[in-house]
């Protein structure tokens, strides 16, 4: 390794690849419930089950995020890590707090809003690592010398996800007992974490991926970055009204959300024309192969889910009758996959061969991982969209009993579980290639 | 365009959103107290809240269409079903949504989280104040004027006012949240179609009067009805 404090990147994407595959095997079983009504009922319910496999999504999308914000930081700057130490204590820090959560779910302890369960003492622990995370980031570049266009994109992402994780503390303040106040800004962190800053964060390392994969000019690249992440954070800001248009809210909401959220796939058509249109100009292909599919279906995949099935059910006009069933689901599943899971595989895909000095992961396994996870994703996606639109005409437009609806949609359950089952295996094939090759070890 | 000059365009892009953003945050805050009845905010709707939160019921239920996809829709189970029954069915949801737990096998159900009365209670309270949120009619539901025009259409006889006084009952009561008339509604109690001719009158009413003396396992609730309004209802109940 060319850097010593490369091995803080390292054990992050550890971290986070295992959490993946706990992530994959909770969501394995709220599949099969959906499907077997009476697996695990009274043991482990759909509740619990489901709030493990959405805080281990989120726990590992960020420490993902950190190890490649290290990785990138390094890299750019040119220099080691301010801390190591203290990356390695907020490391650690993290799982546990992360595992005490879930433990604590199995237990019944639980703050019951939802994305943001976690006991009140456990999200000031979160605050404070990524409090630490950010502190060591940007010490780091300032001991470098030099802010990089990206580097200053990464860390108004890093810093933003920080302050707007603020409102997910209050939960104990008086004036979130009125529901309406309670989501309106509960959406201040969970909206504008995925659709505002965190695509700050993905844009930055998508950036830093093309510029080391392809090798053209990096003033062009900033350039566009700027563009391309500006698209995204001004129609993600005000895009939040798109959440507002029925929780008791004027309806301006529904203006403002669905004009400034339907310009959201032109900023995501604009990042995956970016990206492919980079790697052609390159016209020289990098020997690190599936670093490049990852890359790209990054790119892809988060047009795809953020921008077009976003765009299907964005409309208040649509939204009135999809709001709340499986196209939501539907829509969840692709877009966080491609924009935020991709990124991270794509990451590691390129940052664990490269610290070893080798071209790449056994490209074979690697491809495989590749393919099976976005086919079973792909088949994950249609199957719910299929459910969301039946959910959506027979429930909300014909006023059928939920429960009468749910009858009859077997057969996509069972499709959504087989897609996460093919999902499953791709991520074994995932964790195989990364560790294939051993650990990455000082030169 | 430079580099610069993307980046100038999007900090202050950037900046002029959350501006706008923020200044739309304060000009809500001061509307919702209107949109949310927020002076029926009572102690006993906020503890219902704390009890939502506690059983996690978001991690199956949505509630106005946010949270898990599992479990239906409640932001208005309170006038779709009615306090009784959501007492009922939280206590027992087996037995009250199936029958029993054998004819619950296979069936999707929610858990018996041994709730106390006085959750319940405060659960019922929260969903009735959840109900009155102003939310630009979402969930979309049948408008009155609809469900009026459908019942002329299959040649409903509300001219005796009796019949359309136990009609109205039905109504008001939501008996279509557990039974099924003119094939809509829950199927938790019988089909009230031809429930006249089925039933000798003498048992029909004696079951509205108090539901357990005819089958002490009945779950369904007494309503208290009055002998004029259960003849109402037996009134209409005669032309299903």
């Amino acid at each position: 390794m060319k850097y010593q404090s490369h091995t803080v990147a390292y054990y992050h994407f550890v971290a986070a690849l295992l959490l993946l595959a706990l992530q994959v095997v909770a969501g394995l079983v709220i599949g099969a419930q959906y499907v077997f009504p009476d697996f695990l009922y009274q043991t482990l319910d759909f509740n619990t089950v489901r709030t493990i496999h959405i805080n281990l999504l989120i726990v590992w999308i960020l420490i993902g995020f950190m190890g490649a914000s290290y990785y990138l930081v390094v890299e750019e700057s040119e220099t080691e890590v301010w801390s190591p130490m203290l990356a390695h204590i907020h490391l650690v820090a993290f799982v546990l707090g992360g595992v005490a959560a879930i433990v604590g779910y199995l237990l019944g302890y639980t703050d019951g809003r939802e994305f943001l369960e976690q006991p009140f003492i456990i999200k000031v622990a979160i605050a404070l690592v990524v409090v630490a995370f950010v502190v060591n980031v940007i010490m780091t570049i300032i001991k470098g010398g030099r802010w990089t266009s990206v580097e200053v994109v990464l860390v108004l992402g890093l810093v933003g996800a920080a302050l707007f994780f603020l409102p997910a503390l209050g939960n104990h303040v008086g004036a979130l007992d009125n529901l309406s106040v309670d989501k309106y800004f509960w959406w201040w962190t969970v909206h504008l974490w995925v659709e505002g800053v965190w695509e700050l964060i993905m844009g930055a390392l998508l950036s830093f991926l093309l510029l080391k994969l392809t090798g053209v000019d990096r003033e062009v690249l900033e350039k566009w970055l700027y563009v391309i992440v500006g698209l995204v954070f001004f129609s993600g800001i005000l895009g939040t009204g798109h959440h507002y248009y029925w929780e008791g809210y004027p309806s301006y909401w529904l203006w403002i959300g669905g004009i400034m959220s339907a310009a959201e796939p032109f900023a995501f058509l604009g990042m995956t024309i970016y990206a492919f249109s980079m790697l052609e100009k390159a016209g020289r292909a990098h020997p690190n192969r599936a670093a490049i599919y990852f890359t790209l279906g990054c790119a892809l995949f988060a047009f795809l889910g953020a921008g077009v099935w976003g765009l299907m059910h964005t409309l208040p006009q649509v939204n009135k009758w999809t709001h709340g069933s499986q196209i939501t689901a539907s829509h969840g599943h692709l877009a966080f996959f491609g924009a935020y899971a991709m990124i991270n595989l794509a990451m590691m895909t390129y940052a664990i061969p490269a610290m070893q000095g080798r071209e790449g992961f056994n490209k074979r396994t690697a491809l495989i991982a590749f393919w099976l996870m976005a086919i079973g994703m792909t088949d994950m996606t249609l199957a719910l969209f299929g459910a969301g639109v039946v959910q959506s005409f027979m429930e909300r437009y014909n006023h059928m009993p939920f429960m009468d609806v749910q009858n009859q949609m077997w057969l996509f359950y069972a499709v959504r579980l087989a897609g996460g089952v093919i999902f499953a295996v791709g991520v074994g094939y995932f964790i195989k290639a990364f560790f294939e090759r051993g650990v990455p070890r000082a030169a | 365009m430079t580099k610069n000059s993307a980046r100038n365009w999007f900090f202050i892009g950037s900046f002029a959103c959350m501006i706008i953003f923020f200044g739309l945050t304060i000009h809500t805050m001061t509307t919702i107290p209107a949109y949310t009845n927020s002076d029926k905010l009572t102690a006993e709707v906020v503890a219902g809240k704390k009890v939502w939160e506690k059983y996690n019921c978001v991690g199956c239920h949505t509630l106005i269409g946010e949270g898990s996809y599992y479990a239906p829709e409640l932001k208005d189970i309170y006038s779709q079903k009615g306090p009784d029954f959501m007492r009922a069915f939280l206590k027992d949801p087996v037995k009250v949504w199936y029958g029993s737990a054998e004819a619950a096998r296979g069936q999707r159900k929610m858990p018996n989280f041994g709730l106390s009365d006085q959750e319940i209670a405060h659960l019922v309270a929260f969903f009735e104040w959840v109900d009155k949120i102003d939310t630009h009619n979402w969930p979309p539901r049948p408008q009155h004027g609809t469900a009026q025009a459908a019942s002329a259409a299959a040649g409903m006889t509300a001219a005796d006012p009796q019949v359309a006084q136990g009609e109205a009952l039905v109504q008001a009561k939501a008996c279509t949240a557990c039974h099924k008339i003119k094939g809509v509604g829950g199927a938790i109690g019988p089909d009230l179609d031809g429930v006249s001719q089925r039933l000798d009158l003498e048992t029909l009413q004696q079951r509205l009067v108090n539901p357990k003396a005819v089958n002490p396992e009945s779950v369904m609730p007494n309503f208290g009805f009055s002998e004029p309004e259960v003849d109402a209802i037996m009134a209409y109940l005669k032309t299903l």
